[in-house]
């Protein structure tokens, strides 16, 4: 190739395309004869318009020679320099008078890299080529590395991208999972969902199984991220596949998912608050698998369902769950929560504890229950926590909705 | 008897970030077949589910007849153990001399 680098950017060895500039034409020519020998391929000018010109069309290498008429060869260091190819692989070589330090000094400053005697000793000269052939192939590595380097950066980049799409069509998925009000017939519902990063490993559900009955739960996977996102979804999924429709179905089905776990041999586990309520008949029932209590108004009595506690799933394959029955008449309102929202410090780094839920809670008893959802969202956005500490946070919020029934 | 081994948690927060560690070290620390384990919880101020992870790992490691007694369980730790109802297979101790009592019994 005209410029001694090949296809991929490498110099050839041996191949520098260099340019003599003397004023004087029988020196240029001389020590361009002498390069070409070297195996550069050299080229000649005269003064600086020329020599510029040459450069412009790209070489490897300038031998120029210090005292010129007109513009000098400091000058044309310093135009040459001053390109806007800053990083192309040129090489100059200054050719001065013996004892001119001072000139030495500024060529140094302007750009130069090497320096030869005049008169022109050919062995110097082979110094100076060689040393220009290692700067110059030096640069075309750095430079090819260079271009690896961002198309390694591109390809990341695309990767990522393409994986944080799978990440976000997952979370998608998640949020698609959360209770649907028009399939909820009996009750009222509302909810936060906030995961700590895109994907979360907590799940909230509610499902009709028929009767007049609704199920809900709340499960919280041990962790972050995808594996425990991918378990939280499919627990989920498993819970309602097993539509317990009475409290000893629900309790069988802990159970049963407890065993499923453990037999994955994976370290995961989950903690569950999972209920069932029959708003007809003012009722319910809960079951706590290491997972924080609910939280019960029946008007605006507040209380804790005190379930007694039970093992998280995927611990111990004996583990039993009995549920608690509870009131859940016309007035009532329950609230089942992940310990992410009870965990949510504010800027003091004092966490909302249960207690602040319960007030919470009692603050919009009053309110429309789609009130409590917001209310809370608010609660937490004024919540400076620390990225790093935060948990998923889970929030239902379920209440009877006989409206049709107690029409005239 | 022998004494039981003691292991201290060193990290305020026992969470995801030192938890693979936690493990590497009860793994190295307690072998098969160890039959009593006293665990000192009371640098740590915040235990987060994958902590708690490592502390049932411990208990299986042990197996069935293994006993853990827990000192220093501060208010936050203690609330998830009673949460999960892992404070009725730990024995919760106020001191040392008491855990070691409760571990000779």
């Amino acid at each position: 190739m005209e410029n001694g680098a090949t296809a991929n950017g490498i110099a050839e060895p041996g191949v520098l395309k260099a340019l003599v500039v003397d004023d004087d034409p029988m020196m240029a020519e001389f020590i361009a004869i002498e390069m070409e020998r070297l195996g550069c391929r050299a080229e000649t000018a005269n003064d600086f318009d020329a020599a510029l010109g040459i450069v412009a069309r790209g070489v490897d290498m300038v031998v120029t020679d210090f005292q010129m008429p007109g513009r000098d060869g400091m000058e044309l260091v310093a135009a040459i320099r001053g390109r806007d190819q800053a990083d192309a692989p040129l090489h100059i070589v200054m050719m001065t008078a013996r004892g001119e330090e001072a000139v030495i000094r500024r060529a140094v400053d302007a750009g130069v890299d090497d320096f030869l005697y005049k008169p022109v000793d050919p062995l110097q000269l082979m110094l100076a080529v060689a040393s220009a052939r290692r700067a110059v192939r030096l640069h075309h590595v750095i430079q090819e590395r260079n271009a690896a380097l961002a198309s390694a950066h591109d390809a990341m980049r695309d990767a990522l991208a393409h994986l944080q799409d799978d990440i976000d069509a997952a979370a998608g998925l998640h949020e698609r999972l959360l209770p649907r009000p028009e399939r909820l017939p009996g009750i009222r519902v509302a909810h936060v969902y906030k995961p700590a990063a895109s994907l979360g490993g907590d799940s909230i559900g509610a499902s009709d199984v028929g009767n007049g009955r609704i199920m809900f739960f709340v499960i919280d996977v041990q962790g972050h991220g995808v594996q425990s996102s991918l378990d939280s979804f499919h627990f989920h999924h498993r819970l309602k596949q097993m539509r317990p429709t009475g409290p000893d179905e629900l309790a069988q089905t802990l159970a049963s998912l407890n065993r499923e776990i453990l037999e994955t041999e994976s370290e995961t586990y989950a903690t569950v608050v999972a209920g069932l309520v029959d708003p007809a008949a003012g009722q319910g029932w809960l079951i706590c698998a290491g997972h924080p209590p609910a939280i019960l108004f029946d008007g605006n009595v507040q209380s804790i369902v005190e379930t007694g506690g039970a093992f998280p799933l995927g611990w111990f394959p004996d583990s039993s769950y009995t549920p608690t029955p509870f009131s859940f008449g016309p007035q009532a309102r329950l609230a089942v929560y992940s310990d992410g929202l009870s965990d949510c410090r504010d800027r003091r780094g004092r966490e909302l504890g249960d207690e602040g839920i319960a007030r919470l809670l009692a603050e919009c008893r009053t309110q429309p229950i789609e009130t409590v959802g917001r209310m809370v969202e608010l609660t937490l956005s004024l919540r400076d926590a620390d990225p790093s500490l935060v948990d998923d946070i889970s929030l239902l919020v379920i209440e009877p909705d006989l409206g049709d029934r107690q029409a005239p | 008897m022998s004494e039981p081994i003691l292991i201290r948690v060193d990290h305020a927060r026992l969470d995801a970030a030192v938890a693979p560690a936690f493990k590497d070290e009860i793994s190295a620390r307690v072998t098969a077949g160890e039959r009593r384990v006293l665990l000192d919880l009371s640098a740590v101020q915040f235990m987060d589910s994958t902590g708690l992870g490592v502390l049932v790992s411990l208990l299986k490691r042990m197996g069935g007849d293994g006993k853990i007694a827990v000192v220093g369980a501060g208010p936050a730790v203690l609330k998830l153990l009673q949460l999960t109802r892992l404070d009725t297979l730990f024995t919760i101790c106020g001191s040392e001399d008491e855990a070691r009592d409760a571990l000779q019994g």
